[in-house]
């Protein structure tokens, strides 16, 4: 069962950084973004079967692969930066955290960029 | 009524993919905005489908932000093309040129009076002309002494040797051109010869020249 392997090590690494923070506070964190990377690497492969399923589908719909590759890009973007940015803010540095979510933000907007003039230009040719 | 079928199930398919997407969002700070981006996305599908049945062109050229560094490299790639193809085509234009050559040698040898001792082919080599490849003259080289060729292990006199000629044939005046011994006599071995390669390849008869060396 994958989910009591996730759990578990989520737990062992929770009772670990909490018993080490008191002592050791870097060694914490350095626990805390080894556990986040192990448990990512254990879904990663899962996360490969449902970009298939949901380019399956954007296929089936006729939609574009390049707006659809977007979109996906922005949803990688903003989990790596809310990753990141916990990690920040669990070492105490929320400054940093809120710059991070900050460029995040830019960067979806700069992907967001060609759906967004896609939508203005198919609404003006509506309108004309 | 079909159109319409395959709208509605165009739309039943977006909207089941919206809602996969939306499971996929991250929660915090983040979900807002990629929210927004999948809103749009699912307008640019909706208008598409509609676009789709009513035969409306709701595309417009689409900046291509994400695409920028492949397209930077297109020009380059383009270049490279041109490159290789026009070498290519030198290639194929240098093996077509032999081949037609040896054919010419092998034509012209079965003409026993004359003795021939090599072939040149000036086709169009130029691609951006028209007529790429078309054959533009052929310079056939005859020697005044007896050829003499090795066949299976013996020496065998070939032809005899023909003299420099300026031929008239089917009304043209076809002058030979001068190499080395010099313009000899029209003689009707060489009128014969060009005559035969002339209608072997359906060129003019001005387009064969006899060069006797």
């Amino acid at each position: 069962m994958d989910v009591l392997q996730i759990v578990a090590i989520g737990l062992i690494a929770t009772v670990l950084i909490v018993v080490v923070k008191s002592q050791r506070p870097e060694m914490a964190l350095l626990l805390s973004i080894a556990a986040g990377v192990i448990l990512f690497l254990l879904v990663l492969g899962k996360i490969g079967a449902i970009m298939d399923i949901i380019r399956d589908l954007a296929d089936r719909a006729g939609i574009s692969m390049v707006y659809l590759g977007t979109i996906l890009k922005i949803v990688g973007i903003a989990y790596i930066a809310e990753f990141g940015a916990q990690i920040c803010r669990d070492a105490g540095e929320g400054a940093v955290a809120t710059k991070l979510e900050f460029a995040a933000k830019i960067l979806i907007m700069v992907l967001a960029v060609p759906i967004v003039v896609a939508v203005l230009q198919a609404l003006l040719k509506l309108t004309t | 009524m079909e159109v319409i079928r395959s709208l509605v199930q165009n739309l039943i398919v977006i909207v089941i993919l919206a809602m996969l997407l939306e499971m996929l969002l991250p929660t915090g700070e983040m979900k807002k905005y990629v929210k927004m981006v999948m809103g749009l996305l699912i307008i640019v599908a909706v208008v598409q489908a509609v676009g789709d049945l009513a035969r409306w062109d709701y595309t417009g050229d689409l900046p291509s932000l994400v695409e920028k560094e492949s397209d930077a490299r297109l020009p380059g790639i383009i270049e490279s093309g041109k490159k290789i193809t026009g070498e290519q085509q030198e290639k194929a234009i240098e093996q077509y040129r032999s081949g037609l050559a040896k054919q010419v040698m092998a034509l012209a040898r079965m003409q026993k009076e004359a003795s021939v001792t090599g072939v040149e082919v000036i086709v169009q080599s130029r691609g951006d002309v028209s007529g790429f490849g078309k054959l533009k003259e052929i310079i056939i080289y005859t020697s005044t002494d007896p050829v003499t060729e090795a066949t299976e292990g013996k020496q065998e006199i070939v032809a005899g040797g023909v003299e420099p000629v300026t031929v008239q044939v089917e009304g043209h005046n076809i002058a030979a051109t001068q190499a080395g011994v010099g313009t000899g006599q029209p003689g009707k071995d060489v009128a014969g010869l060009i005559n035969t390669v002339a209608n072997f390849y359906n060129l003019n008869p001005e387009q064969v020249k006899v060069v006797c060396r």
